[in-house]
């Protein structure tokens, strides 16, 4: 090839680069809506977002079912394995509940962030709301990473979209993580509004984000902190205890914090609990979590209820009354005061106010029809008052047993007798197989 | 000496051979003593009065009036003018010279003979011209119309008409003639002086004068540097296929074809070189006339579409079989990197017919035939089944209870339906008609053609299939030669109706199973959500329109410099309704009767700007040719479901469903790319090739669009170097050629580098949005990188051919839908460049030969070999991913893992598998192992065409060693096997490789569903082909005012042979219809 050619040619291909990208850039799919749609418009930036709250009603019939099994709520009458494993105290990295709680959980991160990073690169969504929304996403962050954390221990801390940085992640301590659930709280407390977005209670507020706020400092035993949170929402003189425990879970609850919206008025969690008739439930309640309830508790009758077959009696959650669409309305509570009101009642305890604590509990016994305990008892005795409390306020509700049992250190001191595969390490749940096989960085938590 | 061949005896033929010896002896003396010989001869004189008489005329005078005899040939006399001369008593020398003179004749005397000779041209005369017409004829002595005859070193050029006349004026009557015709073989004739001339020309033994089309340039066979197969018209049309593609099936080396589904319209796959990509696309490109043609099956992304039958729609059952002129496939580096990125897979190149300059023909071609499935799957019988059944319950020691044995208990164990019989057993007809128009001027011509097709189905109930289309071409050029312009068009459309709902479930159900109850109305018991009967109401209704269009525009700027610009349309839409009645519905599932509507509409635009250059420095031949191309293609689609139906006589209409759910498609991909190639050869026997492509696509983000390929070609002409040429004298033509390039793959979806987001889940009475694609920006192109090393011989005068080819393809930065981590969110995979190696290599070995060749009968044999090994060479982390389960490195990307079944156990009767890790159990995690691999090891075809008289037959055979998918037999369950399920274990000691019948299965009985139980042998033959012709003697067709009249006979898939135990058609395996066997009878008529 002589030189002149080569000129020619190169001159060619420089003429052709020149011009060629403006020639092969192509409209974006009309069937799909691309990011710069998504994020500069209010509509379909609070649309994503909705997407996104939509998410915990699965994470929450997981946990409930699921760590009801584990833990010593619920039985299992199903003869799906996923739930047989959780039952016997021991589950495989490929349990598929397992890994569908990983990934909702982290979906609901990878919304956020992405609301989060894309929001501030796009103009478009007006400014208060721009604020609004992304204050909401640090507090579903933190909702997500919470849960996360105390299932599985050290987990990656996932804060960009970049799939580049995403897909090969190790692990960071849990530390770490209650930090950033912290940084995010606050940062969420200090730029949501005390107004709800929108009716019904379906989307945070700043009280939403200080009520799970107070329940990390719980978790992580700063209770001063717990304390002042918890008073916080209490004091907000917004939310009041609901009188009628069949009512806690209906859509308009004055207890109610923070709920999620669903489209037919029942709950997933209704569904699966409440048995179809003349069926055995697939999840009835343990004995261990029957006889525990005092006699006189509403609670036991309000928020359980029975059915013969074959002349065994089976008894199985029932806060929400609707199994399909009902007569009222029913929206999943996420938060509620009777929890916060148990929170502020163990952070007193524990700093020794023992007559704010009585006072506490005896809010949420009374309204279980039970009576007030009395300043005769020690620090410790109402310590497991409160605790005990906790197990029936809080029964059937997102595993908060499970959670507890972690909490107060007693999951192989209970669980243990009565779990034929329980061992130490099953306080912590496997990292679900496709993940270890799709993130290189990742290791497998210790015991599976 | 040809001179002496015409003479008025034999007896005086004798004589003058032997005078003639003297007389070349002597020859230099003639001269001088000629004038002497005459002056002296026995006082004789000669008296004669003409008026342009002939020459020959006036000789026989002189030999009456004299004792002298003349000596010519036939060819020399033609050379004469006529003669007009006044002779009275004229002594013979004067009068022969006064004649003679005037003639381009010369003579000379030996005793009484006198010798005639064409006069040789001096150069102190002046120039001589005259006229020549001549008549070109082929093997059989029929004319040939559209023949090319050139005068030789001059620019004077003709086509014969179609009685094969040409004609030329002015010309040199020495002037040598060049016949040269598509499938001819190069003549060259002298006219010596002759006015009118027959040339004789055989067809073609050596392909290799002709020309090889590779895509944007042509060059000659001899000095081509790639890769690339040929199947021509008459192989395609001897075929009564309606996809153009089935037609390749067998024909070409390194090209396997699979039918999909056999059924009209179902897709066929074809992939050239094995597969090179884990993820991305494998089909080739399709280039139809220069314009680039869909190769993604029409329904393929509203996959719901495709459950129908009928399957994916190829998009290339819209061509006509009998339009197409030729099909080239591109298949190396060399062929292949002048289409750059989309080159990996290889090239297919349609090329529709074009008119031919001459009288205006009519050609009526028709056939009409009858197809079956070709080898039914044979299953148990009725007594068979019943008796395995029971023997299942016996081994289970369980007495059989209504509930669970109602083919035993309740249904009528006397009657049998074969299912497959009922299913498959149809014969549809199968008719064809064309109608082709053409002719013109050399520089003006056309073709035009209209065809209609009706296929009926093997399946019950009233489906069918037709088509129609019509395909024209126009040429012209000017005058000059220097501009022309091409125009071609096909438009096409078809109606496919068919059953909405695959059978192929149905053909294992128990034999006994009622279709009716007793009081005749449907019986649904047994049926789970499918009944037979009324199975046969759900429709699917699929129309296919499509439009190709191409014109090309030619100017030559200079000698050696042209431009070009090629610009082409296409448009394919296809619309499908499947009606799903309530009556086809289980009753006790309460569904509603339902329709799926599809919509697929693609459009696309394609610019090609070229410029050619050639030129000879030296002895150096240069052919160049610098282009861009600019595509732009559009594809939407929406898919509308439907239920809620007013009335169940409106399905067909989605106004009348009270619920709709629509879903849509819009993919628009655009590329630009600017191209070149530059050849170069060196006295016809060293040639280099050099292309190059810089391609621009639109579905790569944004700093990853451009990319460059290129390949080098060369090829040594061996036979031609003098060494070869004295040793070797059988060696007629030898070349050795080798290639290497990049080239490569963007079969990806469109937008993959685009996040996008869809209608998520409902919150606050609200649709929201969900997050459905990542965003990834820094994916580019798949690379293949291509070598070939080929050896090309001809031997004994081009009667046998053999071309051997070695190649290795390593294709890599593969693009693969990678899985994702559900901390990247859950999109379960993204699109990106993987580093991961895949390599196909592999012979490819083609052969054909000509042992007999004349005007009465001919007989050419042609065979192709293929053998491929595929090899995933490169997998980073593959032990620890999720496709640890499909793939191992070192093998082929087609294997199958899962458990190694070795037999059944002589004693219990179950199976036993290879526990590889020996811990006693079988799990998946530990012993599954390579079980197989379904990629075929060899492929090829062979096929021999004899030709007798007016008789034609060709016989053609496909063959593949491969391995199909099926399902392994369990006897004992409510649902029927293959009939080699009799042979199951029955009691200890039994040698066989079928488990013990039994009605409740255990794990090891599952298990055989992951082992090699699933794995049959589908090594084949089939006799692809089979076709006789007889075409009426041109003489018997005259008095009916035709010129050509055949009649013929086609069969396609006639006979398969392949290995006993293997029970499913082995080419579409347990997933599709088998192709169908074919026979067909017509005619062709041409006015």
């Amino acid at each position: 090839m002589t030189k002149r050619n080569l000129y020619i040619i190169n001159c060619l291909l420089a003429l052709c680069c020149f011009s060629c990208s403006k020639m092969i850039t192509v409209d974006p799919p009309k069937t799909d809506i691309t990011a710069d749609k998504v994020f500069s418009n209010d509509e379909s930036a609070q649309a994503y977002l909705s997407d996104t709250y939509s998410h915990f009603q699965s994470v929450s019939a997981s946990l409930t079912t699921v760590l009801g099994l584990y833990a010593d709520e619920l039985n299992n009458s199903t003869p799906n394995t996923t739930n047989i494993e959780y039952d016997a105290g021991r589950i495989t990295p490929s349990n598929l509940t397992n890994q569908n709680i990983w990934r909702e959980l982290y979906t609901v991160i990878y919304q956020a962030n992405d609301l989060i990073q894309n929001l501030d690169k796009y103009a478009g969504v007006t400014t208060s709301l721009k604020k609004q929304i992304i204050a909401e996403c640090y507090f579903l962050r933190a909702f997500a990473y919470h849960f996360l954390v105390q299932l599985y221990g050290d987990i990656p801390l996932v804060l960009t979209t970049d799939v580049t940085k995403t897909s090969a992640i190790s692990k960071s301590n849990s530390s770490l993580i209650y930090d950033q659930i912290v940084s995010d709280l606050r940062f969420a407390e200090n730029n949501l509004d005390i107004d709800y977005p929108s009716n019904d209670r379906v989307r945070a507020n700043k009280w939403t984000a200080i009520a799970l706020d107070a329940r990390i400092e719980l978790t992580q035993k700063n209770w001063v902190n717990a304390e002042n949170l918890s008073d916080q929402v209490i004091s907000s003189g917004i939310y009041s205890i609901n009188p009628f425990p069949n009512e806690v879970f209906l859509k308009d609850s004055p207890e109610t914090i923070f709920q999620c919206w669903d489209e037919f008025g029942y709950t997933l969690e209704g569904s699966l609990l409440i048995p179809d008739i003349d069926l055995i439930p697939d999840y009835p309640v343990s004995g261990y979590l029957l006889s525990s309830f005092n006699n006189s508790d509403i609670r036991k009758s309000a928020w359980t209820d029975s059915v013969i077959i074959d002349n065994t009696s089976y008894y199985y959650p029932f806060k929400y009354k609707n199994r399909t669409t009902g007569a009222s309305t029913e929206y999943l509570v996420v938060f509620r005061l009777g929890e916060q009101y148990l929170i502020r009642a163990e952070a007193a305890l524990q700093q020794n106010k023992i007559d704010l604590a009585i006072n506490d509990l005896n809010i949420i016994r009374q309204r279980a029809g039970l009576l007030p305990v009395t300043n005769t008892l020690s620090q410790q005795e109402l310590l497991n008052v409160v605790h005990e409390e906790r197990r029936h306020e809080l029964s059937a509700e997102w595993g908060t047993r499970f959670f507890d049992l972690k909490r107060i250190g007693q999951l192989d001191e209970i669980l243990s007798p009565i779990k034929p595969l329980w061992q130490s390490s099953s306080a912590l749940f496997p990292i679900p197989l496709y993940e270890l096989q799709s993130n290189p960085l990742l290791t497998q938590n210790p015991g599976y | 000496m040809q001179w002496i061949s015409y003479c008025k005896s034999r007896f005086m033929r004798l004589i003058i051979e032997i005078k003639f010896l003297t007389l070349m002896r002597a020859s230099v003396t003639l001269a001088f003593v000629t004038i002497l010989g005459l002056t002296a001869a026995r006082g004789q004189s000669i008296t004669l009065s003409v008026h342009d008489a002939t020459l020959e005329h006036v000789l026989k005078e002189v030999e009456k009036q004299t004792t002298f005899h003349f000596i010519y040939s036939k060819e020399t006399i033609e050379l004469s003018v006529p003669v007009t001369i006044e002779a009275d008593k004229e002594v013979p020398a004067i009068f022969l010279k006064r004649i003679f003179d005037k003639q381009p004749l010369t003579y000379s005397v030996e005793e009484h003979f006198i010798i005639i000779k064409a006069r040789k041209e001096s150069a102190t005369h002046p120039k001589i011209v005259q006229d020549i017409s001549g008549k070109v004829v082929g093997e059989n002595n029929e004319p040939l119309a559209g023949v090319t005859v050139s005068v030789k070193g001059t620019k004077q050029l003709t086509t014969t008409d179609d009685n094969g006349n040409f004609f030329f004026s002015d010309i040199d009557p020495d002037a040598i003639l060049i016949i040269t015709g598509a499938e001819l073989d190069v003549k060259e004739i002298n006219i010596a002086r002759r006015n009118f001339l027959t040339v004789n020309t055989r067809s073609r033994i050596s392909n290799l004068d002709e020309t090889v089309v590779k895509g944007y340039y042509i060059t000659p066979r001899k000095l081509n540097t790639g890769s690339v197969s040929k199947i021509n018209s008459a192989n395609i049309s001897e075929q009564p296929v309606s996809n153009p593609i089935a037609a390749m099936q067998g024909r070409a080396s390194g090209v396997f074809v699979t039918t999909e589904n056999g059924l009209p319209g179902g897709n066929i796959t074809v992939q050239i070189r094995g597969q090179g990509s884990i993820n991305a696309g494998t089909q080739p490109l399709y280039i139809i006339d220069g314009v680039p043609f869909l190769s993604t099956p029409l329904n393929y992304d509203l996959s719901i579409l495709a459950t129908g039958i009928g399957g994916l729609t190829s998009p290339l059952n819209s061509l006509n079989a009998e339009d197409i002129e030729s099909i080239i496939i591109l298949k190396d580096a060399d062929a292949t990197a002048i289409y750059g990125s989309r080159g990996a897979n290889g090239v297919v190149l349609i090329t529709t017919k074009k008119g031919k300059p001459g009288k205006t023909k009519v050609d009526f071609n028709y056939y009409a035939g009858a197809s079956r499935l070709a080898g039914n799957p044979s299953f148990l019988s009725l007594k068979d089944y019943l008796a395995i059944r029971r023997e299942a319950y016996d081994n289970d020691g369980i007495i059989p209870a209504a509930a669970d044995a109602p083919d035993l208990l309740l249904w009528d164990t006397t009657k049998a339906t074969n299912w497959t019989e009922y299913f498959l057993g149809g014969t549809a007809f199968t008719s064809q008609g064309q109608l082709q128009i053409s002719g013109g001027t050399a520089t003006t011509n056309f073709l035009i053609s209209g065809d209609y097709r009706k296929e009926g189905s093997i399946l019950p109930g009233d489906q069918h299939y037709t088509r129609s289309g019509v395909h024209f071409q126009f040429h012209h050029q000017s005058l000059s030669n220097k501009f022309s312009l091409d125009f071609s068009g096909n438009f096409s459309s078809d109606n496919n109706r068919q059953l909405s709902t695959s059978v192929l479930s149905f053909l294992t159900l128990p034999p006994d199973i009622p279709l009716y109850k007793s009081d005749g109305s449907v019986s649904w018991e047994g049926y789970s959500g499918i009944q037979p009967v009324t199975l046969l109401s759900r429709k699917s209704v699929s129309q296919t329109e499509s439009l190709l269009s191409n014109l090309q525009l030619r100017y030559q700027i200079s000698r050696g410099l042209t431009a070009k610009v090629s610009l082409g349309y296409t448009n394919i839409d296809l619309s499908q309704v499947m009606t799903f009645p309530l009556i086809s519905l289980d009753p006790s599932s309460g569904s509603l009767a339902y329709s799926n509507f599809g919509d697929n509409r693609n459009k696309s635009y394609i610019t090609e700007p070229q410029l050619e250059f050639n030129k000879k420095i030296g002895g150096v031949q240069i052919n160049s040719i610098f282009g861009a191309s600019w595509q732009q293609s559009l594809r939407e689609g929406s898919f509308i479901y439907a239920t809620n139906f007013s009335n169940e006589d409106l399905l067909e209409y989605s106004g009348a469903a009270g619920t709709v759910y629509v879903s849509g498609l819009y993919q628009q991909y655009k590329y630009a790319s600017a191209f070149a190639r530059l050849g170069f050869s060196y006295k016809d026997k060293y040639v280099i090739n050099a292309t190059g492509r810089r391609d621009g696509s639109s579905r790569f983000g944004p700093d990853k669009q451009f990319g460059n390929f290129g390949a080098l070609g060369a090829a040594w002409i061996f036979s031609a170097e003098e060494i070869f040429k004295r040793n070797l004298k059988w060696l007629s033509y030898g070349k050795l050629r080798a290639s290497y390039g990049i080239t490569g793959n963007d079969q990806i979806s469109d937008y993959a580098f685009l996040s996008s987001y869809s209608t998520g889940s409902v919150y606050q009475q609200s649709p929201g949005l969900a997050p459905v694609r990542i965003a990834n920006d820094k994916f580019g192109w798949e690379t293949n990188k291509k070598l070939e090393i080929a050896l090309e011989l001809a031997v004994f005068k081009n009667r046998l051919s053999l071309v051997t080819g070695w190649y290795r393809n390593r294709s890599g930065n593969q693009l693969i839908q990678y899985p994702l981590p559900y901390t990247s969110g859950s999109f379960g995979s993204y699109t990106t460049n993987f580093p991961a190696l895949v390599e196909n290599k592999g012979w490819e070995f083609d052969i054909s030969a000509t042992p007999v060749s004349n005007s009465n009968y001919s007989l050419t044999v042609a065979a192709n070999l293929s053998v491929p090994v595929n090899r995933l060479l490169k997998y980073l982390g593959l032990a620890a991913s999720g496709f640890s389960y499909l793939y191992e490195i070192g093998k082929d990307l087609a294997i199958r893992k899962g458990f190694h079944f070795e037999d059944i156990d002589r004693q219990t009767g179950l199976p036993v598998y290879t526990d590889v890790n020996k811990d006693g159990f079988i799990s998946a995690q530990d012993d599954y192992q390579v079980i197989g691999r379904l990629s075929p090891s060899y492929f090829g075809g062979a096929g021999t065409e004899f030709k007798f008289h007016q008789f034609t037959l060709n016989v053609f055979f496909q063959f593949a060693k491969r391995t199909v998918q099926g399902l392994p037999s369990i006897p004992g369950l409510q649902s029927n096997f293959f009939s080699m399920t009799v042979s199951r274990w029955q009691e200890p000691g039994d040698n066989t490789n079928i488990p013990k019948a039994t009605t409740v299965p255990g794990e090891e009985y599952f298990n055989l569903l992951q082992s090699n139980a699933i794995l049959f042998n589908g090594g084949y033959t089939r006799l692809k082909n089979l076709s006789i012709s007889w075409s009426v003697k041109e003489k018997s067709l005259q008095h009916l005012k035709l010129s050509q009249l055949k009649i013929f006979m086609e069969c396609q898939n006639l006979i398969t042979w392949r290995k006993s135990g293997s029970f499913y058609d082995p080419e579409t395996g347990i997933s599709g219809m088998p192709p169908l066997k074919v026979i067909v009878a017509g005619f062709h008529l041409q006015f």
